[in-house]
């Protein structure tokens, strides 16, 4: 198997390489090395030492700008600006922080210096697409805290309103503001997205809501970073923005 | 009351002013298929799909409406050779307005196949040539495989589908089928690809229209900036082309029907023929998406045909070629 996955990927990369030729033909190696960002890579177990998948736009890790050598840690900070984004690995955890985020990572309380365990990710404004296998963690954001155990999720945080949907996996969601708004959703394939509210009457505070801006083949993305595939064979484009027909 | 009205009705029980304005907007799809005169006909379908973009805002949010698997698909469209003629004084163009309704439902079969179902309404509404209006119901049914849920894992599939086209025009009016076999291939993270081959059969009362092809298609989608798309489709045909002309010695010699058109007419009456050839289509759009289920499609389509023997008094063959540009704006539910 392992001779046939070596076959597969060395046609893809052939593949690339014909796309990447059709633009810059006779191009030497700066110039193939940019047409593989232009046409984007593919995405596969990220070597160790190597936390960054692809960047666009302006990004900061604790502070400084981001390039796609930066190692990103369970304690650290990662900001995105306007039109940005950034799709990085942190351990098992693989994400997409989509623009205009703000992210701060805290790590499992563990002795061992190599220890890549988050323990808590908040999400102060933003929007994440997380995964992770066998972990627990937990997502706060200004309106909502939900536990996590090994799941995908994906989160939109603003000061009133959080929109949150468990992709697969168990999720525990409960407001920050109202006690009495808790619930715990068991999803397979995107069944339950809410919104999680900070100013309403008690006990109601969490409201169903509709599927919106993430996609199945950015979670098969994701998941491929770490090197394993999401519980389900067949992208749903019904998740992805309209398009036409072939 | 329209079964439309009565299925959004139905969806939406919340909110008087929602509801009006959805009776309001199928109204107005009601009244453009009934309307006779033609100076009137074309606006009132604007204002239908302008008003159909001006609540949209709302629909897909709307409870109970989301995970449909239902797309609308609006908007407007320009073809400058709706004849397909060479000669330019034969060449007629026309801008149309249309209203596709597209529902799918993917079944799972086991694990690594599923069938994925899909039906549409569309309909088509021109400015000037009244008689390509259309309304056309079709039924599709894809087989699929996939040998795992890996980023870049293939998926094949056997296509089948089949339909009727209503036009005004007796003469195109047609029961049409296809099958075929796809392939879709993620290949970056930025790049996917769409293969089809495709066999496609056209059946009408009449000889010309009656058309078969055989067509193989491959479309290249290039992700860029949040979630932008570009896209690339390219399509190659072999089989009957319907070409309306006026009356042309060059066209009868190699024409396997004719018949006189219904529709067109440029001064003279202008006839169609039926002749075997090659087209090439290419199109290229972008999609951008509007937040939630909504997108913005633009496209430009370009085609050219040429007949696979030529006259007996001439060397050259038969060609001609057209471009399309389309506004469409879709919404997911």
């Amino acid at each position: 198997m392992a001779h046939l996955d070596e076959v597969e990927d060395s046609r893809r990369r052939l593949l690339i390489k014909m796309l990447a030729a059709s633009v810059l033909a006779g191009a030497g190696t700066a110039e193939s090395v940019q047409a593989e960002s232009i046409f984007g890579s593919v995405p596969e177990k990220l070597p160790p030492g190597k936390s960054i998948f692809s960047l666009e736009g302006w990004v900061e890790v604790n502070g400084k700008q981001a390039t796609l050598t930066t190692l990103i840690g369970p304690n650290d900070t990662v900001k995105t600006g306007k039109q940005s984004s950034a799709i990085f690995v942190v351990g098992g955890h693989s994400m997409i922080l989509r623009s205009d985020s703000h992210l701060v990572m805290e790590a499992a309380q563990q002795e061992e210096k190599t220890n890549q365990i988050i323990q808590v990710l908040r999400l102060i404004t933003g929007k994440i697409l997380s995964v992770s296998r066998d972990t627990r963690y937990t997502i706060r954001t200004p309106t909502a805290t939900i536990g996590i155990r090994g799941t995908g999720i994906y989160a939109e945080a603003g000061t009133e309103q959080t929109y949150f949907c468990t992709c697969y996996g168990s999720t525990e969601v409960s407001a920050n503001r109202d006690p009495t708004s808790k619930e715990t959703v068991v999803s397979q394939h995107h069944d339950k997205p809410l919104y999680i509210l900070g100013n309403e009457p008690q006990g109601k505070n969490i409201r169903n809501a509709p599927f919106v801006n993430h996609t199945d083949q950015e979670l098969m993305l994701i998941e491929a970073l770490v090197g394993r595939t999401p519980p389900f064979v067949f992208p749903d484009n019904n998740y992805a923005a309209p398009r036409r027909r072939y | 009351m329209t079964a439309f009205q009565q299925i959004f009705l139905g969806f939406r029980k919340k909110g008087e002013v929602s509801r009006f304005r959805y009776i309001q907007f199928f109204s107005m799809a009601s009244l453009a298929n009934t309307s006779s005169n033609r100076i009137g006909k074309f606006p009132v379908i604007a204002v239908f799909v302008i008003t159909g973009l001006s609540v949209s805002p709302n629909i897909s949010y709307a409870e109970g409406l989301d995970g449909l698997g239902i797309l609308l698909d609006t908007g407007y469209s320009y073809d400058n050779n709706l004849t397909h003629a060479s000669d330019p004084t034969d060449k007629l163009s026309d801008s149309s307005l249309n209203l596709n309704l597209i529902g799918t439902k993917a079944v799972a079969l086991s694990e690594h196949t599923r069938l994925v179902l899909s039906g549409f309404i569309d309909t088509e509404a021109f400015a000037r040539y009244s008689g390509l209006d259309r309304l056309s119901a079709n039924a599709e049914a894809e087989y699929m495989y996939r040998p795992s849920g890996e980023f870049e894992a293939p998926t094949f599939g056997f296509i089948t589908g089949a339909g009727r086209d209503e036009f005004k025009s007796g003469l195109r009016k047609n029961d049409h089928y296809s099958a075929g076999v796809t392939l879709r291939q993620p290949v970056t993270d930025r790049v996917n690809l769409y293969a089809a081959l495709k066999n496609n059969i056209s059946r009408s009362d009449n000889d010309v229209f009656n058309t078969r092809d055989t067509s193989t298609q491959l479309n290249m989608d290039y992700g860029f900036s949040n979630g932008n798309t570009l896209y690339l489709t390219t399509e190659y045909r072999v089989g009957d082309i319907v070409s309306t002309t006026q009356a042309a010695l060059a066209y009868r010699e190699i024409a396997a029907a004719s018949i006189n058109d219904d529709v067109f007419s440029s001064g003279q009456p202008m006839r169609d023929y039926r002749i075997k050839g090659k087209t090439a289509v290419m199109t290229l759009g972008c999609n951008l998406p509007l937040g939630g289920k909504k997108s913005l499609d633009i496209s430009w389509r370009y085609a050219r045909s040429a007949s696979d023997t030529s006259p007996d008094n001439d060397f050259s063959l038969i060609k001609y070629v057209g471009s399309q540009f389309s506004v469409n704006y879709l919404m997911g539910f």
